[in-house]
């Protein structure tokens, strides 16, 4: 049960990844800093916790905004750039958040131990939920409640009309500016937004783990966030959330037995997506063929 | 009114406009004529706020408009229809319409939106029927329709529209023409440019010629059929 209970903690933390990647994706923005703002999250809050006692709600929540203030401040050079300069610049960021975690050393002691990250030995110890007596079950549904919000949020995005403003842009700049769009401040407010869902798993990451290192927050996992939403598919925040369980729970879990093999598929996975599924695989056709599924089966019913 | 005086614009050491200037009455399609590369959508984009032009000025009913964005000059009222059209392909031909009410949308309640979307769709009710499809798979003309519904979507006082006609078949050039007709029966003021100056004397009733950026030749539609040198070159007559 533990080891299901980890697997539901791991896709959580990933969700939440691959979702702070699919709204800038949305605006045509591929951007390899999701990983630096997750570092931001799970340092931030981490500490917070361990070396100022704080309870773990404030510390996630602060963790998820100073992340989001990242994302705002790296949003205005950021997106005066596109494509592959963006995605140049955005892994730089990321690289020096992991250098400066690599060389943060900030310990002392509480009650007669000493906490804090350690340089490149990493960030230990981060015990609240042992020390605070949660059971495993209650911190997956912590994560899972947070991916819950997440999404239904995202979903409403949708539904408000401010999905279709996001995608405007993705789609045609031009086009989208000369329909009365700021677009550079609707792609700042993604960034940012971005950046607190990615800084909110970071915190929840380090604390399920209770330890992180600088090795976590490599250009692989920057990778993995973005490839949820293109596998998935733009047309809505369930194809993220299905590229993570198949992903993550099938292709890196369920074929445990493969070692590193794994690897392969994955790069195999994103090739034959991108050939043969290049809008994803949750596309149109894909939501078309269920709506008319369901239909089908209410027609059934009656 | 819409005037422009002396304006100047270059991409780096080409000059696309020289001294332009111009004026487009309110009410009425002002229409500006002109050849491949001769500035007309340079022209358009710089009124339109997406390109900044080096020297003139802009004025919309009296007020200097020049330094405002884009977005700034669709909350004055003025929209543009891009040349090409460049509707969202990926979204709904209803999405595309809510992109167009972008600036509104705060302001509307649920019945108001309603009530804009239907008025688009009395207008091209072809667009109706294809409320759900997506934009990429409409053909050209529908396209075109589409994008002015989307920029008449913004509650414009000024249209802007770049060679509506472009890559478009003679009929449904004509179904166009007609639209615009009727924009201004209704009280919209149209900035038209074109390449196709047979169909734009029917309905323009000002005409500027541009030529290598800078305005060649000005005048009525009557003035302009009269004008032997006009004839030649733009309506095709053989002298």
């Amino acid at each position: 049960m533990e080891y299901y209970f980890g697997i539901l903690q791991t896709l959580g933390f990933h969700v939440l990844l691959g979702y702070s990647a699919y709204i800038l994706l949305l605006t045509g923005q591929l951007s390899l800093a999701q990983v630096g703002f997750f570092a931001i999250g799970a340092y931030a809050s981490g500490i917070l916790t361990v070396l100022f006692e704080w309870h773990i709600f404030p510390a996630l929540f602060i963790g998820a905004i100073a992340a989001g203030c990242m994302a705002f401040m790296v949003g205005f050079p950021a997106l005066r750039i596109k494509g592959l300069m963006l995605v140049i610049a955005t892994i730089a960021f990321s690289e020096i958040v992991r250098l400066i975690f690599f060389n943060l050393r900030w310990r002392f002691e509480i009650n007669g131990l000493e906490v804090g990250p350690d340089g490149a030995q990493g960030f230990r110890e981060i015990r609240y939920f042992a020390a605070n007596g949660w059971e495993i079950y209650e911190i997956v549904w912590l994560i899972w409640t947070m991916v819950a919000v997440a999404t239904i949020l995202l979903w409403w995005l949708d539904q408000i009309k401010a999905g279709a403003i996001l995608r405007a842009i993705g789609s045609d700049e031009l086009a989208a500016e000369s329909s009365g769009i700021n677009v550079t401040s609707v792609k700042i407010v993604a960034m940012a937004c971005g950046g607190v869902i990615a800084g909110l798993s970071g915190g929840l990451y380090a604390h399920s783990t209770t330890y992180v290192d600088h090795n976590t927050f490599t250009v692989l996992l920057a990778t993995f966030a973005v490839s949820y939403p293109l596998v998935g598919g733009l047309k809505s925040v369930f194809g993220t959330l299905a590229a993570v369980i198949f992903i993550q729970g099938i292709l890196i879990e369920g074929l445990r037995f493969l070692g590193d093999y794994r690897t392969i598929l994955f790069g195999a996975l994103i090739i034959l997506v991108m050939n043969f599924k290049p809008k994803g695989i949750v596309d149109e056709n894909f939501v078309k063929g269920i709506s008319e599924y369901l239909r089908l089966n209410k027609k059934l019913i009656k | 009114m819409l005037r422009i005086d002396k304006l100047n614009f270059s991409y780096g050491a080409i000059k696309a406009l020289t001294d332009v200037s111009l004026m487009a009455a309110t009410g009425s399609v002002t229409c500006i004529l002109g050849p491949n590369g001769a500035g007309k959508t340079t022209l358009l984009q710089t009124v339109a706020g997406l390109l900044k032009p080096s020297a003139g000025s802009i004025q919309f009913d009296g007020e200097n408009i020049i330094s405002l964005s884009p977005s700034a000059l669709v909350k004055k009222g003025i929209a543009l229809v891009p040349e090409n059209r460049l509707i969202f392909p990926e979204m709904t031909v209803r999405e595309n319409l809510i992109v167009g009410a972008y600036l509104r949308l705060n302001k509307m309640q649920k019945s108001d939106f309603k009530f804009e979307i239907d008025k688009i769709y009395a207008r091209f009710p072809i667009l109706d029927k294809r409320s759900d499809q997506l934009g990429g798979t409409l053909s050209g003309g529908e396209q075109q329709m589409l994008a002015i519904g989307r920029a008449l979507m913004s509650g414009p006082q000024f249209l802007l529209m770049d060679e509506p006609s472009l890559g478009l078949a003679p009929k449904i050039i004509d179904e166009i023409f007609e639209i615009i007709k009727e924009l201004k029966q209704d009280g919209l003021s149209v900035l038209l440019v074109e390449q196709n100056a047979v169909k734009s004397l029917k309905i323009a009733d000002y005409f500027f010629l541009l030529d290598q950026g800078q305005v060649s030749y000005q005048g009525g539609a009557d003035d302009l059929e009269n004008d032997a040198h006009i004839r030649k070159a733009y309506l095709g007559e053989k002298s």
